[in-house]
């Protein structure tokens, strides 16, 4: 006889085993330089479809203001009561003094928790960094979303405006799009590994994520220009 | 005896030269044993307009047999005089038969054609000859002229998550854009160049002068309507931008992999040289050869005043999407965007282009349009012209560049 405590044993053991199976690369294919492209090409596609959707005003408005943003273009998310997140992710730092963003530091996000939706689902999540410490929290190679740094959901709205702040006390504020529609994902929970050999792929060189974030912009790579372009561009009101 | 051994050395010195490589005459692949590099070469990229209306649950015949024979008799008599070295066609339809019938009739004109073709458009279909929507099974094909040797290497799909099109069989529950991609042997070039051909998204087309006046009426909160267009016509942006950026990226990995010397992609992208889509190409280090050809000058391929195969402006419905958004302003209003709306739509626009990445070098290149004749009736044979390139090589120096 299964008991409650047995469904939510086997439930709990389905999810760490998918989140493992998730996470391991996928057998026979080595990662290749197209697929990193592709998600420097999807992220941008994913930023720039939330800047320009005309519920995420306050996006728009407080773009300018975030220190880092960290893109995740496609993070499938398995759920029954308890879930398992897999994606890939990218993380870029704008210079304080230059106000240039750096090229993309490389993250794999892995997330269990209670919570998640039943069925399996594909989110697309833009967090905006606000604080220094938001950034060192990425810099750790294994970031726990929600251990270091103060989270908290963007509001989506038209008629959101700057009176809405939920910046106060908090590092990391998040936006997500799932099966389609803007809602809000918590990212509490959530891993994130910096990826050093997507890294090395992409610039031809091994770079350490650390470097990449502590001197942005002392990497320029020709391929990292448009999303760079695209955040430049971040600070329009109206789309 | 000492004349023996002169013998002796001259005969071996002849074997060694016959086994060892020739100077003069070097021995080449079989390719090259076809001749030498040709002196120039031409490259067609045209819509051949599939003839149908599409709409949001069926497909008809938007033209009678004979106007369609008629379109196409004008392609093949237009193509055969302009003798094509390579030729990306769009809205070719059906596959594989019309692809076929344009080798056949091209070679009725002495012209020896091979053609590869992907099926972008199908519906449902089982079969050949079992299928949903019968008439449709359109695509995009490559035309190459011998002594030209093409072989496909993909059909590449862009854009569309629910669907899939091969040459007789597929389905199609949304949208689905593709590349065709193919790789060519030039004679007298060792290295091999990568082709590919493309029909980019088309979704709600507006250029900058009408946004700019629809951007004026919102500000004056005439327009309300002015922030969901403009989310539209993003979204369709975004799209054919993601739908280059597979392309590229994926003939830029080709030409990693298989060592080729360059790529040539042309179609129709539906978009102008002021759109991202044109930045985005730009910043992906390909060339638009309109550019290297005519400098600033265009080429209007879209020509609503010199093609009545385009829908006349004044009376073409105007898209749902407009209607819906300008439902809640005032009948001056509504005039007014209609107007607006008009004057776009009569706008020559060029929305075909050939982009290139080291094609050719050493070749000068000059671009015109094609397609252009009209048939007895003062019809065009296509909603488009298309562009010729013309690429001579350089044994001086260009009169214009120097790819």
């Amino acid at each position: 006889m299964i008991t409650l405590g047995h469904h939510r044993a086997l439930c709990l053991t389905c999810v760490v085993v998918a989140s493992l199976v998730m996470a391991a690369p996928e057998r026979g294919r080595a990662l290749d330089l197209v697929d990193i492209q592709e998600l420097v090409d999807e992220s941008r596609l994913t930023l720039a479809r939330f800047v320009e959707h005309p519920d995420m005003t306050w996006l728009r408005r407080h773009a300018q203001e975030a220190q880092a943003i960290f893109i995740a273009p496609n993070v499938v998310r398995i759920g029954y009561f308890m879930g398992a997140a897999h994606g890939k992710g990218i993380l870029l730092v704008k210079d304080e003094r230059t106000g240039q963003w750096s090229d993309p530091a490389f993250f794999t996000v892995i997330g269990a928790g209670v919570g998640l939706q039943i069925g399996i689902s594909r989110a697309e999540v833009v967090a905006l960094v606000m604080t220094k410490q938001g950034i060192e929290s990425f810099i750790d190679s294994r970031f726990f979303l929600g251990a270091g740094a103060a989270l908290a959901v963007g509001p989506i709205g038209r008629a959101v405006g700057s009176a809405t702040t939920p910046t106060l006390g908090v590092d990391i504020i998040s936006f997500a799009k799932v099966g389609g529609a803007f809602g809000s994902v918590a990212l509490n929970g959530t891993f994130l590994f910096s990826d050093d050999d997507a890294g090395a792929l992409y610039y031809g060189t091994p770079i350490h994520t650390t470097d990449l974030l502590a001197r942005p912009g002392e990497v320029q790579h020709w391929y990292s220009d448009r999303i760079r372009a695209t955040l430049h561009h971040l600070s329009k009101d109206e789309p | 005896m000492k004349s023996r051994w002169v013998w002796l050395v001259l005969c071996a010195g002849g074997l060694l030269s016959c086994a060892g490589p020739a100077q003069q005459a070097p021995v080449a692949s079989p390719l090259q044993e076809v001749s030498v590099a040709p002196d120039t070469f031409r490259i067609v990229t045209y819509n051949a307009l599939h003839g149908l209306l599409t709409g949001r649950f069926g497909v008809a015949a938007g033209e009678s047999p004979e106007e369609n024979e008629r379109r196409f008799q004008l392609q093949v008599m237009q193509l055969a005089r302009v003798a094509p070295d390579l030729v990306f066609l769009q809205e070719v339809n059906p596959l594989p038969a019309r692809a076929e019938r344009y080798v056949e009739a091209l070679k009725e004109a002495g012209l020896i054609y091979t053609e590869v073709h992907q099926v972008d458009a199908c519906g449902m279909r089982a079969s050949e000859n079992r299928a949903l929507f019968a008439d449709l099974n359109n695509g995009l094909v490559i035309l190459a002229k011998e002594p030209l040797r093409l072989h496909k290497l993909a059909g590449l799909k862009l854009s569309g998550e629910l669907g899939r099109c091969r040459t007789t069989a597929g389905f199609q529950l949304e949208e689905l854009r593709y590349g065709l991609i193919g790789e060519i042997s030039i004679p007298g070039h060792v290295r091999k160049y990568l082709v590919a051909t493309t029909h980019l998204h088309s979704g709600f087309e507006a250029g900058a002068p009408f946004l700019t006046m629809m951007s004026g009426l919102y500000r004056k909160r005439m327009f309300g309507g002015y922030v969901s267009l403009r989310w539209e016509i993003e979204q369709s942006r975004l799209r054919r931008i993601g739908e280059l950026n597979r392309l590229i990226r994926t003939l830029n990995k080709l030409k990693r992999e298989r060592d080729d010397a360059g790529i040539i992609f042309g179609g129709d992208l539906n978009f102008e040289d002021d759109h991202p889509e044109y930045e985005e190409v730009r910043l992906l280090r390909f060339l638009d050869t309109s550019r290297v050809a005519n400098g600033n000058g265009k080429l209007y391929t879209a020509d609503p005043p010199r093609n009545p195969l385009i829908p006349d402006a004044e009376t073409a419905p105007l898209p749902p999407l407009l209607l819906d958004l300008m439902a809640g302003e005032n009948t001056e209003i509504q005039a007014a965007i209609t107007a607006a709306y008009r004057v776009e739509m009569r706008r020559p626009r060029q929305i075909d282009y050939l982009m290139e990445d080291s094609f050719l070098p050493g070749y000068c290149v000059t671009q015109t349009l094609f397609g252009q004749d009209m048939d007895n009736q003062g019809m065009p044979a296509s909603d488009h012209f298309g562009l010729l390139n013309v690429y001579s090589r350089a044994h001086v120096s260009c009169a214009s560049e120097t790819l």
